[in-house]
Order: C-alpha cells, then structure tokens, then sequence
C-alpha cells in the first residue's frame, strides 16, 4: 500500500501536465472541427475547401488523441500520439510556405508555437514512459491432487513429470485426511496476444501445462496416458479410429 | 468397419471407417451384437451439444463379444459376452474409489473443456462429444473400450441381448434416478418425461418400494406403457390438463415425496413460457429449455427431493431458487454411475424381478441408425426405444 502511494505522488506533476496536454488536445481538436476558417486566418494560410477538410481531420484526430489522455493520464502512448499528430502539423504548415497567398509571418509563428508543444508532448512522453512500472510476468498456480501419498508422489515426479519440470516451480502437500497429495506448479503465464495465438495453434500454455498436469496423474495413478481416439491427434480430429479403413 | 457418424444437425450417416485398434495397456476390442439409441443421442442428432465434430462415430449404448484385449486386462478375455457403461471410469482414483464413476478424473483427455465450462470435468464418455474425450461410440460394428476391467460386464449365456443391453445407459440411469429420491414405504414419486429413462425410473421406483407412481407426458402410447408395463399409478397428461394443479389434487395437496426429471434439456412445453425457452434455445443464448426441471421443483413436497437425470449442458433462468431454499428442496443429479449399478441390477434381471427389454418397439440393423435416429426423434410409429443389431 505504501509504495503505492508514493508512486501516485511522484507522477503527480507529469500526471498533471499530461492532463493539461490532454485538455488542449481537446480544445484545440474542437476548435478546428467548429471554426477551421477562422483558425486557418490566425495561422496564416488560405481557408480554401482543401484547407478546411484538413483542419477538420487534424480536428478529429486532436479530439481522438485529447480523450485517450484524459482517459488514461499516466499511459505514454496516447502522449506519443499527440507527438505524431504534431509531426504532422508540423509538415503541413511547412507544405503551405510553397503557396503564394500564405501569410509568412504568421505561419513562422504558428510554426514555432507547434514546435513549443511538441517538445513538451515529446518529454512529458518519455518521462510517462520512464515511470511505467516494469511489465511482471503473471504467474498462475495449477494444481491436481494425486491419490497416492507424499512420498510416493515427490519421488516419481522429476521421472513422470517431463515438460511441465522444467516450466514451473512445483510444490507437494498432504491433501486434508491423507486424501493423496496435492501438487502446485506455478507458470509464467504469456502475454494475452501469445495466449490467443497459443489457443489457434492448439499450443496455448496454461492448457498445456494443464494438460501435463493430467497425464501426470494419470501416469502415477495408473502407469500410463490415457487416450481417446481424438486425443492421440494434435489439434482437432474426429472420435473415430485412425488406422487405415478396415472391411 | 461400418459405423454411424455425426455429420451435422439431423445429419447422421453409416461411412466406412477405419477399425478399432489397442491404444492402451486396458483396452479390449468389442465386436459390436446390439447397440441403442439413446434419448441423449437426440441432443447430439438436434445439435444442442457443443463440440461436436464431424465425422465422430455416436453411440454409448451397446453390448458385444471380445475380440481383442490390450496386455493389462485380466479380468475379461476374448469370447465372453459383455455389456459395456456408456461413461468411461479408470477404477482407481479417487471418484472411482467413492463408486462417482460418471466423475472419474483419468478418462477424459479433453477434461479442460468441461472446466473451462462448467467449472470441473466429469469422465470420458463413448459417442458424446469431445468435451466428454472425442471416445468413438459403440453404433458401429467394432469398438475400443477403455479401462475393460472396470466396466464390462460378463454377461450369462442365458440371458439375451435385449434382455442385458441397457444396463450400460437407461435402466441403470432409471435406477439411479429412483435411489437418488430415498424412496421410503408410503411415498409418492411423480416422473417427468414418460420415455425409456423415465419407464425404468418408474419400474425402479416400483421395485423400491414407492407405493404411488405419477408418470407425465404428452405421447398417450407412453403413459399407456407406463400403467401397463412399467408399473405407474397414475397418469398426467400435460396437454390436456395442468400438470402442477393434477399432482395437487392427485396428492392431496402435498405434492410428491421426490420429483424425477427424466426429460431434459428439450423439454416440450405449451404457451408463452415454452416460445420464450424455444426462441433462447434457437438463439444459441441459452443450451437448454428447463421446462420439466422448474416444473419438478415447484411440485415437490416441502423438504422433498429433485432427482435430475435428464442431460441439461449450460446455464438456466427463471431456475426457482426461491422454491428450493425456502421450502427446503434437495436437489441430486447425475449422469449416471453406471458401473456401480450393473451387477446389482443384473442379478434383478437375473431373479426375473424385471425384463427391462419391455421399452423396446423398434429393431433395425446398423445400416438402418440414420432412419431410427429419425424416428425415435419425431416418435412416429409409437417408437420408445430402437435397437440396432450389427
Ligand atoms: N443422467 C444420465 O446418465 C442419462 C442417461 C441416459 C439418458 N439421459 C437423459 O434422459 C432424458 C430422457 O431420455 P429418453 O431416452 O427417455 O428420451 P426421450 O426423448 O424418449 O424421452 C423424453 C420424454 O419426455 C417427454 N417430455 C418432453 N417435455 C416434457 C415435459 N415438459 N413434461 C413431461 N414430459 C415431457 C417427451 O414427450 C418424451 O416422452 C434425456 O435428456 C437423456 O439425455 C440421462
Ligand atoms: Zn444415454
Ligand atoms: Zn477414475
């Protein structure tokens, strides 16, 4: 609890100026969806048909950008976000200095002021990405109980137990009444994209382990795995046998 | 070999498939005599049971001679005749040890998809899916059992196939049906659902001692063979009257001792309440149509017992919970324990107490399962049970 709050007080500041970033995101990206006319004027640039419909869209993508901070003030990514939409800016007005009914001076200023945020955005990005805490690993517990006692069941692990030995660290303990012996392995549990890939390709490891898990019992239970005519397959395959067809 | 496979919804057809060979040290290969279909074979034929895929061979109740046994089987050998429980139990862990043989934690190679489900796994099962293992099922000429020391049971020359068959599904499943409700002298047991399960639940709760038998059900030719052969008392006709106020007036108010449902998961059911359960069914938001089970539990006497043998696969609403706490129900239920019931209930049969081969009205062959599967699921032609001799 107390290093908890202590985090949430130093990322106060950046928290705060990652708001604010937010905050003008918004008002800036409304400002232009509302009035891109009288934005393009301030800037210096024609408010032809063109011009509008790109204030429009910087618009929208300034609003996108502005809720996704607000949302979540202390994820950099939505801040690394603005930084892009500034580069974008940023080669837009450049692109406008080519046409002639530009007005120089106030493009130059429009242009230093982009510059000034996009280096607030950039280091209040970086300093967002600084304090993230480090990515743990999740860690799950599997367990079975195995009906045979302590001993029995720690002995023949290291020779029955194959893959799942080397995945996680295991622990044995008496079930309740002497009711066989209760087996822990911990995993590292992958990240959600590799767990949704896994299931795809049927390699998917909590169901792994899992399934390692069994056939461990199965092999201190009864002195070998159990198979279905489907389960001898990996991945699907129908309930009928699968030698060559008989007669 | 030529086995009945699973194509689709009401798609069922007899291909050629490879035969069964030994895949572990207990297995036996049965040459397949007489095989049934079972009222569970219609939810697979409906497509109401998740993982299916095609091509699985159906069938979990069947009976035939040893062919083939793998090097760890001593207690049965080539020749003998046996009966075989529909679901697949290793006999030594701890499920097995407490008689749960439906709940055996060794025999379903695809267990994580019944935790994922349904939060634990029950055991392997032949012909049901592939959440109960992808076991090929025994409507085929040739199958692989597992665990054949556990589960086949020998049966005596004397005694024929019709007579033995259902011991591996129906007659043990009535039985346990009728044992769940603790009959006592005296009492009164009403029965959902007037087919095969229910005729041998009624039949069991006979030989049990209950004194009043209610059977309900729509088919008049069922309720008939409830009175005439199973043993019932009385009958309710849910078309024609309402079933909860004609178990109060045939009960004197109280309402029946234990309450049996053996109808399941596609209840049939009349008015709004029905359309509503039909629509979420079709809809694939809802797995089952509770009808019989929410009946059963609102009928049962204070302090009464609801035992559930009909299959139901997901998540119910409109479940009367309020019932159940505030009049002090005991719910049971199961798929059923096959294997500690067989020998007992044979030495019945044996004792000629009963012959459960009166529920059977139609004999095919094996080529004939697509047409029997079509018959026993729309009830043409008066058909309870159908048999299929290989
Ligand atoms: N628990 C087990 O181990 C086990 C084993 C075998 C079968 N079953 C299940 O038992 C059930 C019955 O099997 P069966 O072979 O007798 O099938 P079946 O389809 O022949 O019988 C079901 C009967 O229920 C009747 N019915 C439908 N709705 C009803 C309602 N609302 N009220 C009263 N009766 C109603 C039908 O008219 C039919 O006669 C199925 O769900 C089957 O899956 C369970
Ligand atoms: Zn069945
Ligand atoms: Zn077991």
């Amino acid at each position: 609890m107390d290093s908890l709050r202590t985090r949430e007080e130093s990322d106060g500041q950046v928290g705060t100026i990652s708001k604010g970033l937010g905050l003008f995101s918004l008002g800036l990206g409304l400002a232009e969806m509302a009035a891109p006319r009288v934005l393009a004027k301030a800037i210096g640039i024609e408010p032809d048909v063109r011009t509008r419909l790109t204030m429009r869209l910087f618009g929208a993508r300034g609003i996108a950008s502005g809720l996704g901070i607000l949302a979540k003030p202390r994820r950099p990514i939505p801040v690394w976000s603005r930084v892009v939409g500034d580069a974008i800016d940023l080669a837009f007005l450049a692109w406008a200095f080519k046409s002639k009914r530009t007005h120089t001076e106030r493009l130059v200023g429009a242009m230093v002021a982009v510059l000034g945020v996009t280096v607030l955005d950039a280091v209040t990005g970086a300093k967002l990405q600084k304090d993230q805490p480090p990515k743990v690993p999740q860690k799950k517990v599997l367990a079975v109980t195995i009906n045979r006692p302590l001993q029995e069941v720690s002995q023949r692990w290291r020779e029955v137990a194959g893959d799942i030995a080397e995945k996680g660290n295991v622990t044995f303990s008496t079930a309740p009444g002497g009711r066989g012996t209760e087996v822990r392995v911990e995993i590292t549990m992958p990240s959600r994209i590799k767990k949704a890939v896994g299931r795809v390709l049927h390699n998917d490891v909590e169901q792994l382990a899992d399934g390692d898990l069994r056939k461990v019992k199965q092999l201190i239970e009864l002195g070998e795995i159990i198979h279905s005519d489907a389960s001898i397959h990996r991945g699907l395959h129908a309930a009928q046998p699968s030698g060559k067809k008989g007669a | 070999m030529r086995a009945n496979c699973w194509h689709g919804k009401k798609d069922v057809r007899v291909d050629r498939v490879p035969d069964p060979v030994i895949l572990n040290s207990g297995d036996a290969i049965i040459r397949v005599t007489t095989s049934a279909v079972c009222g569970s074979d219609l939810h697979l034929y409906n497509g109401f049971i998740p993982t299916m895929e095609k091509g699985d061979i159906l069938g979990h109740e069947f009976m035939g001679e040893v062919m083939e046994i793998g090097r760890g089987v001593r207690n049965v050998k080539v020749g003998d005749r046996v009966v075989i429980p529909f679901t697949i139990a290793c006999g030594q862990c701890e499920s097995c040890l407490m008689q749960l043989f439906s709940l055996c934690e060794n025999s379903n190679p695809n267990a994580f998809i019944q935790e994922t489900m349904m939060g634990h796994a029950g055991s392997g099962a032949f012909g049901y899916s592939h959440m109960t293992g992808g076991f090929a099922g025994g409507q085929a000429e040739f199958v692989r059992v597992p665990f054949a020391d556990v589960g086949a049971l020998k049966i005596p020359d004397h005694l024929t196939d019709e007579q033995v068959l259902f011991l591996g599904d129906i007659f043990s499943t009535g039985y346990m049906g009728a044992e769940l409700c603790d009959i006592r002298p005296g009492q009164v047991v009403a029965v959902w659902g007037a087919g095969p399960v229910g005729q041998l639940a009624i039949a069991s709760a006979k030989m049990l001692g209950a004194e009043r038998i209610i059977a309900i059900d729509r088919f008049p030719y069922r309720l008939r063979m409830a009175v005439e052969k199973a043993g019932a008392t009385d009958v309710i006709n849910y078309e024609e009257v309402s079933t909860l106020e004609a178990l109060k007036e045939l009960t004197g108010g109280r309402g029946p001792d234990a309450c049996i449902d053996a109808v399941g998961m596609e209840a049939h059911g009349t008015g709004l309440q029905y359309a509503y359960d039909r629509g979420k069914q079709m809809a694939k938001i809802a797995f089952d149509r509770p009808i019989a089970v929410r009946e059963a539990i609102m009928a049962c006497r204070n302090g009464g017992i609801v035992s559930v043998m009909g299959v139901y696969g997901g998540f119910i609403d409109k479940f009367p919970m309020g019932t159940v706490m505030n009049r002090g129900l005991t719910i049971k239920a199961g798929q059923c324990h096959v294997h500690k019931y067989m020998r007992p209930l044979l030495d019945k049969i044996e004792q000629g107490l009963i012959d459960p081969s009166f529920v059977i009205s139609h004999r095919m062959t094996l080529s004939e399962a697509p047409k029997a599967y079509d018959v026993f699921m729309h009830k043409e032609d008066e058909c309870m049970k159908v048999v299929l001799k290989s």
